[in-house]
């Protein structure tokens, strides 16, 4: 069970989130939503303590994670998939799970088999290529790299920010099956993604970020009635009364 | 031909020893992308403290992994003390000057105790296998020389299997290649960098104490090897492991070659200004090349103007 | 009338800068100390001391210029210093005039470091550290090369004294010290140090006011090593006998010490380095045997406790008590003035004080332009134009190539195929220094580290090209000089009114909040005059208010005849902004027109909604994707309603 409450930062003297409020639990999927610039890159990398957060609090598993720094986010269990999937450019596809499993080695060399085994039964893909260097892999390719790596951990939550970038539709397609089939298995999902029909053919619940604030938290039928009210949001005008979600 | 003999293995033992040195340069520079310039001194001490062991009454294999572990001890202690606060406040211009000023400041430091420690007595360190040769014609090649280019190659080997096959190896080229994305994996970085700076302590401690046999340990082998060893991990490129060792060699060779058909007053002189070319050439001809080919694009587009 | 007499008129007098050079005074008051000096009847070693100390600070205000000022890692210093001192000591051995010999042995560290300086201008970094520390390290090698003549390893002595008595070489060296300190912190505090300090804050910034950063890079490492030679010149004399031990390693690392410990960002910081790597010897015995341990600890300990040095140090904690509260508060800041002003008449952008007109008039004209990063298009075959006047947007979702065109017009990114134009001017193999001439300026979206610049100052390097040619002359605070910089001056109060900070002129950038630091970019093209203003996401990081200022900013320049290109993420702010959007995605436009076109455009809907959002869009939500299904399984999808094209009003 993740809970962010009252999450502000940024960085250095820009801030970027000013009061953000999530909820997430295992086996559900987020979906955040919102124009660019309205922070959601930046709470995700806030979550997963790339950038340390200048107030408020994350809970994970009953556990304040707030402030740690990435290793001990991704120890406890919470795996971020970054935006632009972050290849470790030099390495091939087996070196970078390898890289992910990481933690799992440490646990037991069983778990990082089996995890190894299920990464490449959910992308099989990635088997073909194992001595492939991740810099000569398609744009899919690399997408189904990084989810892969951050599964070789066992997380028990995942967050993906933009997965669908720059790719092709069928594609994209193929990465949000694997997602949801994740979720069903059983794993929480935070998601970040542009494109409201996929974020409505995986979500069951979607928080709309507007200039670091949550503005609206729906449920995934809430939010199929409120097409007009998306689209004005990124073409239109913005909610002039930006107030926080009430408890 | 003799004489060829001799020039050749002297070259190759200077060689080795300037490789593994800007190795060790090359480590840290891929772990934090900067340059330990107490790197010289640091294996001024380590030669050192092998040859007083020794000296001491001490065994060759305790001495050199007393040795060893002293100068992974002087990496680790500069890295924490030094570099890594520095650099972690964020890779702008005046970190990297404080950072290199700093590391700057270490070498004065230590080359000054060392200075006061032994002063300029030239300890005798301890040869493998003895001080026998072998004949070649009328050359000689001592065991000394053959420990030294053998020791270093199998360095290299042991190196190379290290980052390429090893999981530590493996976190390190992956910290090199992007930290915040490693980190995310649950690696941690900070422990990786300073792995990778003991780890140069060690080669270089190493390249002390193979070299060292040859012509002894004195106090002003660490600024002549501190210079020369940058110097081939600059002129290999920066970042790249294989293009060290055949820098280092090239500096050996010509080093030995100017002394021996020119003159052995300054061999520094030539060597610098061949450095100075090898570090300026590349980035002349790229200016010339560059502006040649704006002029080719520029006639083609009509109107375009000058 | 010009720019500046017409807004006066309007708006009343805007508050008027401080006068140009306060620091004259101190110089003059330094020179007549320096006078009265040798009069006073100290021991040879005392005076011996003092010439020493002043040898020194000239040296380190000329290390300070390169290392401090424009940020470079040169370490030729200690070289041209011992340049100077044997050149000089030679000469004058072999019966020349001091002053002659003086000025050959500056002449000749100024045309050598001219030399080296075409093999150090293309590296950076570590490669420039030691390819210029190169040359200390062959120095003494040179000395003993010309053994005949330098006296080798042992030295060169009976080194002649300019005058009879060494009171009177004392007087003269003073004056000459106080002279060129003088003339640097001319230099450092004018608009070539404003320049040469954008240099090492960030090169593309200078670029894009129209610097050529090669060349005030060269000019910058001239100065220094004239200084290093002019020092080399005055020590020689001073004890009579030099020798390579005054020129090596040592002697760069205390010149390191003294630029670190005293201050490496002007001359003050050079004095006080000076007296310190000359006193401090001599106040700890046994400090020869010690000396690099000690100067090592120092500067090891100055680094962590004070990196900006003695001076600098004390230079912030005189701005932080001068300033307390700490951030700019709302009471010093007004509101945007709006040029446009109902009765006043119309105003056009500051204009040199000649008035002339630059280069070509003309629409910026992007026609096939494609860039490819290996052998990927970021941007491919795009073609649009600004007209004179004219506001556009050009948005995008993330990686559409926004960014890229953005730099392709310009100038830091060079197009595979494809040109851009102004007027009939081509610009695709112009530097961006050259556009910046012609008219095109530029905001960046990184952060910039001006921290300790002042508002105005940040404002002022966008006065670059109006100096043009005049700044050499700042070095002896000429009326040509200091006229066009109270000019200059004014100028950007009046701009800094503009954006609503004028009040604020003194402060230094660190303390103004994120959106008044964007505004003070702004601000910076602005006083370039320019045509055309390139916006690089202006409104990212900014809250609501910022954006409205922002907003109110450039809604205020609309009646300037100014051009403008907004990149941005913001759709609301760029559609109420601008007359003419072009929308890109995956390299391409594939929409222009204005706001309500786009916007109604399924392909832009697409593009930043994904598929079959229009549809769902147009749809009362009946037929809308059950979740959990796959898209694949989507209803098929219904026509776009014509009139279903809602934007803003």
């Amino acid at each position: 069970m993740l809970e962010v409450r009252d999450l502000t930062s940024g960085y250095g003297a820009v801030r970027v989130l000013a009061g953000v409020r999530l909820d997430c639990r295992v086996g559900q999927c987020v979906s955040v939503v919102g124009a660019n610039g309205a922070g959601k890159s930046t709470l995700l990398k806030t979550i997963a303590g790339i950038l340390k957060p200048t107030s408020g609090t994350i809970t994970w598993k009953d556990a304040k994670i707030g402030g740690l720094p990435p290793q001990k986010v991704a120890a406890a269990g919470l795996s971020l998939v970054p935006e632009g999937r972050g290849m470790l450019e030099p390495l091939t596809v087996l070196e970078n799970l390898e890289v992910g499993g990481h933690l799992a080695k440490k646990r037991s060399k069983a778990e990082y088999a089996g995890n190894l085994q299920k990464v490449f039964d959910l992308f099989p893909v990635l088997s073909d290529r194992k001595a492939q260097v991740s810099r000569s892999l398609s744009g899919g390719e690399q997408q189904m790299l990084a989810i892969g790596r951050a599964l070789m951990r066992s997380p028990e939550m995942l967050m993906l920010d933009e997965p669908s970038l720059g790719l092709a539709p069928a594609v994209a397609d193929r990465i949000y099956d694997a997602i949801r089939e994740l979720r069903d298995r059983g794993m929480g999902v935070v998601l970040v993604e542009p494109s409201p029909e996929r974020v409505v053919a995986i979500a069951s619940r979607v928080m709309v970020l507007a200039q670091g604030r949550v503005v609206r938290d729906m449920s995934i039928e809430e939010f199929q009635q409120s097409h007009e009210e998306f689209f004005s949001m990124y073409f239109g005008d913005l909610p002039s009364e930006v107030s926080t979600v009430t408890p | 031909m003799s004489a060829a003999i001799g020039i050749i293995a002297t070259a190759l033992v200077l060689g080795s020893a300037y490789a593994l040195v800007g190795l060790g340069y090359n480590l840290c520079f891929v772990a934090l992308r900067t340059i330990n310039f107490a790197q010289g001194q640091m294996y001024m001490v380590a030669a050192f403290v092998y040859a007083e062991l020794f000296a001491h009454g001490y065994h060759i294999v305790p001495a050199v992994l007393i040795a060893c572990a002293i100068g992974a001890a002087m990496g680790l202690v500069i890295e924490r003390g030094i570099i890594s606060p520095v650099m972690n406040r964020g890779f702008t211009h005046g970190n990297l000057q404080a950072s290199v000023l700093g590391t700057v400041a270490a070498s004065i430091v230590i080359q000054e105790i060392a200075n006061r420690l032994w002063g300029s007595t030239i300890l005798p360190a301890p040869a493998f296998f003895g001080s026998g040769f072998v004949r070649i014609g009328t050359a000689v090649i001592t065991y000394g020389q053959m420990t030294a280019v053998g020791g270093a190659i199998v360095l290299y080997i042991l190196l190379w299997l290290l980052t390429r096959k090893t999981t530590v190896g493996l976190y390190l080229r992956a910290t090199a290649a992007n930290p915040v994305v490693t980190s995310l994996q649950g690696v941690n970085n900070r422990l990786v960098v300073s792995f990778a700076f003991s780890l140069a302590g060690v080669i270089t401690a190493m390249a002390g104490i193979l070299v060292s046999p040859l012509n002894g340990v004195s106090t002003s082998t660490g600024i002549e090897l501190a210079t020369y060893g940058m110097l081939a991990a600059l002129v290999g490129g920066l970042g790249r492991m294989s293009g060290v060792i055949p820098a280092g060699y090239a500096m050996g060779f010509v080093e030995i070659l100017v002394s021996y058909y020119w003159t052995s007053q300054y061999p520094d002189l030539v060597l610098y200004v061949v450095i100075f070319v090898t570090l300026v050439g590349p980035s002349l001809i790229k200016g010339v090349r560059d502006s040649q080919s704006v002029k080719r694009a520029r006639r083609q587009v009509p109107n375009a103007g000058s | 009338m010009t720019w500046i007499e017409r807004w006066r008129s309007a708006n009343g007098r805007a508050p008027l800068p401080k006068s140009v050079g306060r620091g004259h005074a101190v110089f003059l008051l330094l020179l007549v100390i320096c006078v009265l000096i040798p009069a006073m009847g100290m021991s040879s070693f005392n005076q011996e001391t003092i010439a020493w100390i002043a040898a020194d600070a000239i040296m380190l205000a000329g290390f300070n210029v390169i290392f401090g000022v424009t940020g470079q890692m040169v370490f030729s210093h200690s070289f041209f210093f011992g340049v100077g001192a044997y050149m000089t000591a030679i000469l004058a051995i072999h019966g020349w005039p001091f002053g002659l010999a003086a000025l050959v042995s500056v002449a000749t560290c100024v045309i050598s470091s001219w030399v080296f300086s075409s093999g150090l201008v293309n590296l950076s970094g570590f490669y420039l550290a030691i390819a210029s520390f190169v040359l200390p390290l062959v120095f003494d090698d040179l000395v003993q090369l010309t053994g005949s003549v330098s006296g080798g390893a042992d030295g060169l002595g009976g080194i002649p004294l300019p005058f009879n008595s060494f009171s009177d070489f004392l007087l003269m060296t003073l004056v000459i010290t106080v002279c060129a300190l003088w003339v640097a912190h001319n230099i450092v505090t004018g608009a070539i140090g404003r320049t040469w300090r954008t240099l090492g804050i960030n090169e593309q910034v200078a670029e894009s006011v129209g610097v050529n950063v090669a060349r005030q890079k060269l000019w910058a490492f001239l100065l220094s090593s004239g200084f290093a030679g002019l020092a080399g010149a005055l020590f020689a004399p001073i004890f009579g006998f030099i020798s390579p031990d005054s020129f090596d390693l040592n002697a760069m690392l205390s010149i390191l010490v003294g630029a670190v410990v005293g201050g490496a960002l002007g001359i003050p910081g050079a004095v006080v380095g000076a007296l310190l790597i000359v006193e401090v010897p001599q106040l700890l015995s046994g400090f020869s045997t010690n000396s690099a341990l000690i100067y090592g600890a120092i500067l090891l300990v100055a680094l962590r406790l004070i990196p900006k040095g003695v001076v600098g140090t004390v230079q912030d904690l005189y701005y932080r008590w001068a300033t307390l509260p700490r951030t700019v508060r709302n009471e010093s800041r007004q509101s945007p003035v709006d040029a446009s002003a109902a009765n006043a008449p119309p105003v056009s952008l500051p204009q040199s004080e000649a008035g002339e007109q630059r280069g070509p008039t003309g629409p910026i004209r992007v026609e096939g332009v494609t860039v490819r990063y290996s052998g990927v298009a970021a941007a491919s075959d795009v073609t649009f134009d600004v007209q004179p006047g004219e506001f556009v947007g050009l948005i995008g979702p993330n990686g559409a190539g926004k960014s890229t065109l953005f730099n392709a017009i310009s100038g830091f990114v060079r197009p595979s195929s494809g040109q851009v134009w102004l007027g009939d001017q081509c610009l695709t193999f112009m530097k961006p220094s050259d556009r910046s001439g012609l008219g095109i300026a530029r905001t960046f979206q990184e952060k910039q580290d001006f921290g300790d610049l002042t508002a105005l100052e940040s404002v002022l390097i966008g006065s670059y090209l109006t100096f043009r040619g005049r700044s050499v002359f700042s070095a002896l605070a000429l009326p040509r000089y200091t006229s066009r910089e109270r000019a200059a001056r004014q100028e950007a109060l009046q701009v800094l009114s503009l954006v609503g900070l004028a009040g604020a002129a003194d402060r230094r950038v660190s303390d103004f909040p994120y959106g008044d630091q964007k505004l003070l970019q702004i601000a910076r093209t602005l006083v370039t005059s320019p045509r055309y203003l390139l916006l690089d996401e202006p409104t990212a990081g900014l809250n609501p208010a910022e954006i409205d200022k922002a907003g109110q900013v450039l809604g205020g320049l609309r009646d300037m005849g100014l051009g403008m290109l907004l990149v941005e993420h913001n759709v609301p702010f760029v559609t109420g902004i601008c007359s003419r959007i072009i929308v890109m995605d995956h390299g391409s436009v594939i929409a222009a027109g204005t706001g309500s076109e786009i916007l109604a455009s399924p392909a832009v809907q697409e593009a930043y909604l994904g598929r079959q959002s229009a549809e769902l869009n147009g749809g009362a939500g009946a037929e809308a994707v059950q979740p959990g299904e796959p898209p694949g399984q989507a209803p098929a999808p219904k026509p776009v309603p014509a009139d279903r094209g809602r934007g803003p009003q």
